[in-house]
């Protein structure tokens, strides 16, 4: 999410389960294509070595496969390849096509792909980027919150990636024992649900973050979203996050 | 100073246009450094691909990063300005995806020599300095079903004053003879180690298929 030079945003996306890998493919597909920008799918080692029964998932709607923004014939006539535009997605040709020729590069370039270092031409180009990637976040999967439709909790889990399953089946658990618990868990990490995740932790008393590492990355961030602390819970012990792991932290909280 | 005169100039900007140059230049002025080689080559590039009307949209140019990386700026095909020294596998995916359009890719020594070349298997060599023979060569490779490399010697008037400047290539350099050497390999590989300033197409295996033919009865097969 953060690694990289300068201000080059990406799109991440850390599925939950086998089901989730499979949308997350055709998801990071689609964002690549659409968006023209760079996709991560964030696995960890037990998830892509777990296998499971699934039944077998709708093959995507058409939008998905096809996402290329193409320009008009009326924009062919002066084609800028990195034309800025109000959604920050420049039209793309594919190569064959008579009036489309661009030069793509990895160096800062102006709305006709020419390496540009100019300070406004960095800017404007810059804020272009980011501008499609906050797009990103009108079309991505929505958060998954679980919780019992009442005001206020005890206890927010938000998790991601492989450890989302077991924090949700310990909230479930803790309701059953009587805690007052909710859950929240993103596929979507970059760029994250904020506000969603905000107004979740607006409701709970204390947010309590599992996650298979040691310094808690995610748990670092969410708690810059929450502005307040987190509780962390980090495992390193080779082993996936159980949900007695959970609960057990939940039950000391 | 002497002034040049206004028909000479009109005269050129005639033959200029006649040439057909300008469908496959950009508008933009090389970065390249004065008598450097890279004029030549894309010089022998733009005559190559006009003699054989390809059309402009249809070709790609890819390159990794050096002088040679900013070729594509100055052509006016589809460019892509990709990583040090990862233009070939880009061009290769590029050019199994799309068999209709001209693939080349463009890279120095450190780019693409520094990683090796792997299994070549249509290898010529060509010298800036020769506009004529550089334009044919050109040709050949692109009309050579598969991939072929081209190697051309052109010095590096900045960086290298002693070993290969523009005199030394001049008195060096040589057409071989015979100029192909069709299924030789071992004949090609001594002159390609030997030889190092023998210019021409140093090896063809017309009746090898090429990996698109083979990718194509592999995907017949399952």
């Amino acid at each position: 999410m953060f690694s990289g030079t300068g201000d080059c945003p990406r799109v991440v996306l850390a599925p939950t389960d086998t089901k989730s890998c499979y949308e997350a493919t055709f998801l990071a597909l689609y964002f690549a294509e659409k968006y023209q920008t760079l996709v991560v799918i964030l696995l960890d080692f037990f998830l892509s070595n777990s296998i499971k029964n699934i039944d077998v998932p709708e093959k995507p709607d058409e939008k998905y496969l096809n996402a290329n923004i193409a320009p008009t014939q009326e924009e062919l006539k002066d084609y800028k390849r990195y034309k800025i535009t109000e959604t920050g997605i420049s039209p793309r040709t594919i190569p064959g096509t008579p009036g489309g020729v661009f030069f793509a590069t990895g160096l800062e370039h102006d709305e006709n792909g020419r390496p540009n270092y100019t300070d406004a031409g960095h800017l404007a180009m810059t804020q272009k980027r980011f501008n499609k990637y906050n797009q990103v976040l009108t079309e991505a999967p929505l958060p998954e919150i679980a919780d019992s439709g009442k005001k206020e909790y005890d206890i927010g889990v938000v998790s991601w990636g492989s450890s989302a399953g077991a924090a949700h089946e310990a909230v479930m658990t803790a309701q059953r024992e009587g805690m007052n618990a909710a859950s929240f868990s993103s596929m979507m990490l970059s760029p994250f649900p904020e506000k969603a995740l905000a107004e979740f932790g607006a409701k709970c008393k204390q947010i309590l973050i599992p996650e298979l590492n040691f310094s808690g990355q995610f748990a670092n961030f969410a708690s810059q979203v929450l502005k307040r602390p987190v509780e962390k819970l980090n495992f390193i012990s080779s082993r996936p996050m159980a949900s007695e792991d959970i609960l057990e932290k939940m039950r000391e909280m | 100073m002497e002034q040049i005169r206004p028909e000479y100039l009109n005269e050129k900007i005639k033959t200029v246009k006649n040439d057909e140059f300008l469908k496959y230049r950009s508008g933009d002025l090389p970065t390249w450094c004065p008598g450097c080689g890279y004029f030549g080559i894309i010089d022998a590039w733009y005559k190559a691909c006009r003699e054989l009307e390809l059309k402009h949209e249809e070709i790609v140019t890819v390159s990794g990063i050096g002088c040679s990386g900013r070729t594509p700026i100055f052509l006016n095909s589809y460019g892509f300005h990709t990583l040090h020294g990862r233009s070939i596998p880009v061009a290769s995916g590029l050019k199994l995806a799309r068999e209709d359009l001209t693939v080349f890719s463009v890279a120095g020594d450190g780019d693409a020599l520094g990683i090796g070349g792997g299994h070549l298997p249509h290898v010529a060599r060509g010298y800036a300095g020769d506009p004529k023979g550089l334009t044919h060569i050109i040709k050949e490779g692109i009309l050579h079903k598969g991939f072929s490399f081209i190697q051309i010697l052109t010095p590096c008037v900045t960086f290298d004053k002693e070993n290969k400047t523009w005199k030394n290539l001049k008195e060096n350099v040589h057409t071989l003879t015979p100029e192909t050497h069709e299924n030789s390999m071992d004949a090609a590989m001594r002159i390609a180690q030997d030889d190092p300033y023998g210019v021409g197409i140093i090896f063809q295996d017309k009746a090898r298929p090429h990996y698109q033919d083979i990718l194509k009865n592999l995907n017949k097969e399952t």
